[in-house]
């Protein structure tokens, strides 16, 4: 069905602008990545225009490199993939515009990727006996989504956040705490002293019968907590209060997607996104996934940043699972797992 | 030399295709879509219509700007990565460039204006092929002081003259209004000069190439006003 299983893929969603090929969905042949975290540091941030001029700039030379390093002529793929969102849409348009000008003029077939979807992607390229069907969370400061993935290259959403994303909630706190940002590993950091069984609260939708999620009632909970401790001007102690704050997320995280796991009957859970980097999320879902023999997988941090590899793969699978995307997708900026 | 012209520096753009014996076939849109959904679509209606493969394709010429700074990514983009795919020549026209040829034998000092927003205009005066400045970007009331200068008859062009009719008519006396839909810039006048310049052996490096944007970033200007 596939030529050589090749594909390339490119991704330009926020300052990296990077291209890779990858073979048959999980053999890494090259993985360029060009970071422009230094041209943006003096403005404090990402800026989006500068960004889409600097990816103008290199992605002909990344994407060349990519072909180089992985000895592979345009001739030789089987497909050619772009993230086409969600993404700052400036950044969004020239990778779209390389991959779908690249493999019109070369008479390749032309597929867009969803970023979060692609991020998954990083487990298959790492971990070599991944099968499906799956059950994935994929988690981070803007979604929290559990997938049910019948076959790689795709998935229903089975579940998904009611409110704010775990990641959003995580940040948020940490933010009143007075904590730098992003939230998450400052407050896993503090967690790690800390007595998880300190502060009871609350765990949002765990008994109703849904596999979706809600972190909004656990924000206004912590909050409240935090304003009590000020108001009787008592100190809050900081290890405890992150300890109990990211029990109950990773609770009810591990608890719904292990649900999933046994309901859907499958024998391995992805975890992806920035969330998946907690190592309390980490290690307690693979230690209560194993006592009924289901199996966790990670990306390793050097795929959890954004990668074109990781697209590729992605990318891979949806094409030989028969889509094709035409000359005239458009970047979506806001895209979510689910929409095309 | 079979040549594709590419522009998609203002909301009007499109694509068009000449051959030695002159245009083959030409596709420009003014209307609200993104280039990122109607340029490769009309390219490969374009190609169908006129019979002809992508791998006979011998040269590409691209509007390098000013214009839309995503506009122009898109048009570019697609120029680099079909020169790369096809290992064919690639050269960068400007707009102000290309929509003077249009009026190259108007006998008149011919101004292409893009708007720039914020009442400012990029421009440049043109008499036959020749530039009589460097390009500006400029508030419109200094371009027009400038025209009002001039002795000969100044004929205006670019989507500025569409928009600014009304103050340029009134103050340039001897200004010279081509018909609306004369005044907007077709993308064979793009694949006219960069034919030219190609066979000139005047190309441009595909892995190189970056618009002419003649404006940095809103965040780089207000950081240069600080430091
Ligand atoms: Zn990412």
């Amino acid at each position: 069905m596939t030529k050589n299983g090749l594909v390339l893929g490119i991704e330009t969603s926020c300052d990296e602008t990077a291209a890779a090929v990858v073979q048959n969905g999980r053999t890494i042949r090259s993985n360029v990545i060009a970071s422009q975290v230094d041209i943006h540091q003096r403005f404090g941030g990402v800026v989006p225009e500068i960004a889409s001029r600097k990816h103008i700039e290199w992605i002909m030379p990344v994407i060349d490199e990519a072909l180089v390093k992985a000895e592979v002529d345009l001739g030789d793929l089987d497909a050619v993939a772009a993230t086409y969102g969600p993404g700052l849409v400036g950044g969004l348009l020239v990778g779209l515009a390389a991959a779908k000008s690249l493999a019109f003029a070369r008479g390749l077939p032309f597929v867009g990727v969803n970023h979060i979807e692609g991020h998954i992607y990083a487990n298959i390229l790492a971990h070599a006996g991944i099968q499906a069907p799956l059950v994935c969370l994929t988690v981070s400061g803007g979604h929290t989504d559990l997938l049910y993935m019948p076959e790689l290259g795709t998935y229903d959403i089975i579940g998904r956040t009611r409110d704010d994303a775990a990641g959003e909630a995580f940040d948020k706190i940490g933010r009143v705490l007075g904590l730098p940002y992003p939230g998450g590993p400052q407050i896993s950091h503090w967690a790690e002293q800390g007595n998880r069984e300190r502060f009871l609260l609350p765990r949002g939708l765990l008994d109703a019968d849904t596999y979706d999620f809600s972190f909004s009632g656990l924000k206004t909970a912590a909050l409240n907590t935090m304003n009590q401790a000020k108001q009787r001007d008592e100190e809050l102690p900081l290890a405890d209060f992150a300890a109990s704050f990211q029990w109950a997320v990773v609770d009810v995280l591990t608890q719904k997607v292990l649900k999933a796991a046994l309901v859907y009957d499958v024998e391995q859970i992805l975890l992806s996104g920035g969330v998946a980097a907690n190592t309390s999320l980490r290690s307690h879902l693979t230690e209560t996934a194993a006592k009924h023999g289901v199996q966790v997988f990670y990306p390793p941090f050097d795929l959890c940043t954004d990668n074109a590899a990781m697209i590729a793969s992605a990318g891979y699978y949806r094409y030989v699972n028969g889509q094709r995307d035409p000359l005239n997708l458009n970047a979506v900026p806001g895209l979510r797992l689910g929409q095309r | 030399m079979l040549t594709l012209g590419i522009d998609t520096s203002t909301m009007t753009g499109g694509a068009a295709l000449l051959s030695e014996h002159g245009l083959i076939g030409e596709s420009v849109l003014n209307i609200r879509s993104t280039h990122s959904e109607r340029l490769l679509p009309a390219i490969h209606r374009l190609l169908d219509d006129a019979e002809v493969t992508m791998g006979t394709i011998q040269g590409i010429a691209v509007a390098t700007g000013p214009g839309s700074f995503t506009g122009l990514r898109i048009g570019m983009t697609t120029a680099k990565s079909m020169a790369y795919a096809l290992e064919t020549a690639v050269v960068g026209v400007t707009v102000l460039e290309a929509l003077a040829r249009q009026f190259v034998t108007s006998r008149c000092i011919v101004v292409p204006m893009i708007d720039a927003r914020r009442s400012e205009v990029y421009a440049q005066p043109f008499y036959g092929s020749e530039a009589l400045h460097n390009p500006w970007n400029t508030a419109l009331d200094e371009v027009l002081e400038w025209c009002s200068r001039q002795s000969e008859p100044v004929l205006f062009c670019g989507d500025g003259a569409v928009l600014h009719q009304d103050t340029i008519t009134q103050t340039v006396q001897q200004a010279v209004m081509p018909p609306r839909e004369q005044r907007l810039l077709r993308s064979s006048s793009v694949a006219g000069l960069g034919r030219e310049r190609l066979l000139a052996g005047l190309t441009s490096d595909a892995m190189a190439l970056v618009p002419f944007y003649m404006r940095k970033s809103e965040a780089e200007m207000k950081w240069d006003a600080k430091n």
